[in-house]
């Protein structure tokens, strides 16, 4: 179970969580649903480590996540994939280095290996092997997004972190992806967190979400009753409406 | 009101942040060269790059540098009857200044930029963070192997950029000058000292570390996309550059203060 418990975080003045709780069960999949500038990509980087917390815990199976570094920070990770929003390949290696940097990192698997079992995970994310010797800035946005799922599970992690896993994408695209993650998380069994402001997406990836809102959790329930949480906030998040607790910023009048 | 006391305590304090952050920064650098793991191809990509790819641009410079210095201390010297001292002149110069100091800012321009705009790049499009994510330190993957490369490979092409400077001041001495070859070449290996090719290859060594140091420095620490990623490349150009002036004043005077 991953765990977060009063996890809160300022920017000098800009306090951006405010005491968040969430619990993700082993093999859940849950979406975190909210704004620009609703915390949701800080939440993440907590989890991650890339960011130090003010206060608050974040466990997983246990193991307390907060203030880890060097190499039991590293450790932690190999029981992470995480697919960025952009992809973040490493632009200098070839497609197939980019899939078993860890593999190789940990020298678990000889580079010709490496070069086979790459191909596999090609194929799993519908990807053709001919690519792999291809350097990532070649490929399209979704080729690129679709390798990077490839390494996220290529370690074959406990837990997958997805940032806005549709950004940049066409909308059948992203539909693709959207079923990638769905599929990868039902078959390795892995606990999945998604940060998201895609209602679609989040609807066809999530068993669970949660709506983050000025930095608190304003709602957290199972996907199948977002549409109709009875929570204003969420109401208007996920309908779209301009009128609601949400301020929305007045348009300059013609 | 702008209170001048508060700018000068501003910049100060400024001063001294920028200062202990590279100290911090170059330590950390230096304590993952010594630690596993090795990315020993990310080693060789940067001795390739560094000492491999710079020498046609530094050779380049070095070989018309001591073409110039042959030609101008002959014309100098001819005033007051001293032309015999142009081959001296040529070689010390080249050896213990010109050679170190030429390639030091040339690789500035070429792979001090160039790494703070790979690494810049890497930052702003989270590869940093990837390659946290993938349980490896950005320092042992990214900074390690490029300090060892600029301290190991500057002397490298320093030593054959002197050669060539001196061989340039060579052709224009016995082509241009009329002096005779055997005696030019004398003279050269006369003059020459162990002291100073000792200082030339230690300020190599030093400018090698500060080049990279600042490519790695700055692009490690870029912020807001291109536009920061230019604004690195710069600085590290820019610190490069009177970094490497700056250490050429005290590793002169540590080799020839007396």
């Amino acid at each position: 179970m991953l765990s977060i418990k009063g996890l809160t975080k300022s920017f000098g003045s800009n306090h951006v969580l405010r005491g968040v709780d969430l619990e993700v069960a082993r093999g859940d999949s849950l979406v975190i649903l909210g704004g620009s500038g609703s915390g949701k990509s800080v939440t993440l980087k907590c989890i991650m480590g890339f960011i130090a917390p003010d206060a608050g815990t974040i466990t997983l199976e246990g193991d307390d996540l907060i203030g880890l570094e060097g190499q039991a920070r590293a450790d932690i990770n190999k029981r992470f994939g995480v697919l960025f929003q952009h992809a973040a390949l490493l632009d200098s290696l070839p497609v197939w280095e980019n899939v078993m940097f860890a593999s190789l990192r940990f020298g678990q698997v000889s580079r010709r290996e490496a070069r086979k079992t790459a191909a596999g995970w090609l194929e799993r994310v519908g990807l053709d092997e001919h690519i792999a010797g291809v350097l990532p800035g070649e490929l399209s946005t979704g080729a690129q997004k679709r390798i990077a799922l490839a390494r996220a599970i290529a370690a074959e992690p406990d837990v997958l972190l997805f940032d806005e896993p549709t950004t940049g994408l066409d909308a059948l695209v992203g539909r693709q992806i959207d079923a990638l993650i769905r599929s990868t998380i039902d078959d390795i069994g892995a606990t999945a967190v998604t940060i998201t402001h895609d209602i679609a997406s989040a609807r066809r990836i999530g068993d669970h979400a949660a709506m983050l809102y000025e930095g608190e959790i304003a709602w957290s329930g199972p996907i199948g009753e977002l549409m109709e949480s009875g929570d204003p906030v969420v109401d208007q998040f996920v309908h779209g409406r301009l009128e609601g607790p949400i301020p929305v910023p007045a348009l300059p009048s013609d | 009101m702008i209170n001048p006391f508060a700018l000068v305590g501003r910049f100060v304090l400024d001063f001294f942040q920028t200062i202990g952050s590279v100290l911090v920064f170059a330590a950390t650098g230096l304590s993952h060269v010594v630690r596993p793991p090795f990315f020993w191809r990310n080693y060789a990509r940067h001795f390739i790059d560094i000492g491999y790819l710079s020498l046609p641009v530094v050779t380049l410079t070095t070989l018309f540098s001591g073409m110039v210095l042959a030609l101008q201390s002959y014309s100098g010297f001819s005033r007051f009857s001293a032309e015999g001292a142009v081959a001296m002149v040529v070689v010390l110069s080249i050896v213990r200044e010109l050679a170190p100091v030429l390639a030091g800012l040339m690789v500035a321009g070429r792979i001090g930029a160039a790494m703070a705009a790979e690494i810049g790049t890497m930052r702003v499009t989270e590869q940093i963070d990837a390659l946290e994510a993938l349980s490896t330190n950005p320092f042992s993957y990214l900074v390690a192997p490029r300090l060892v490369a600029g301290i190991f490979m500057m002397p490298f092409l320093v030593a054959v950029g002197s050669i060539i400077g001196v061989m340039g001041g060579y052709i224009v001495g016995v082509y241009k000058l009329g002096f005779n070859s055997a005696t030019y070449l004398r003279q050269t290996w006369d003059v020459l000292e162990t002291e100073d090719v000792a200082s030339g290859l230690t300020k190599a060594a030093v400018y090698g570390f500060i080049v990279t140091l600042m490519g790695c420095y700055h692009g490690y620490r870029s912020t807001g996309g291109a536009q920061g990623v230019g604004r690195a490349t710069t600085q590290a150009v820019v610190s490069s550059a009177i970094l490497i002036l700056i250490a050429n004043y005290f590793v002169t005077e540590l080799f020839f203060s007396n």
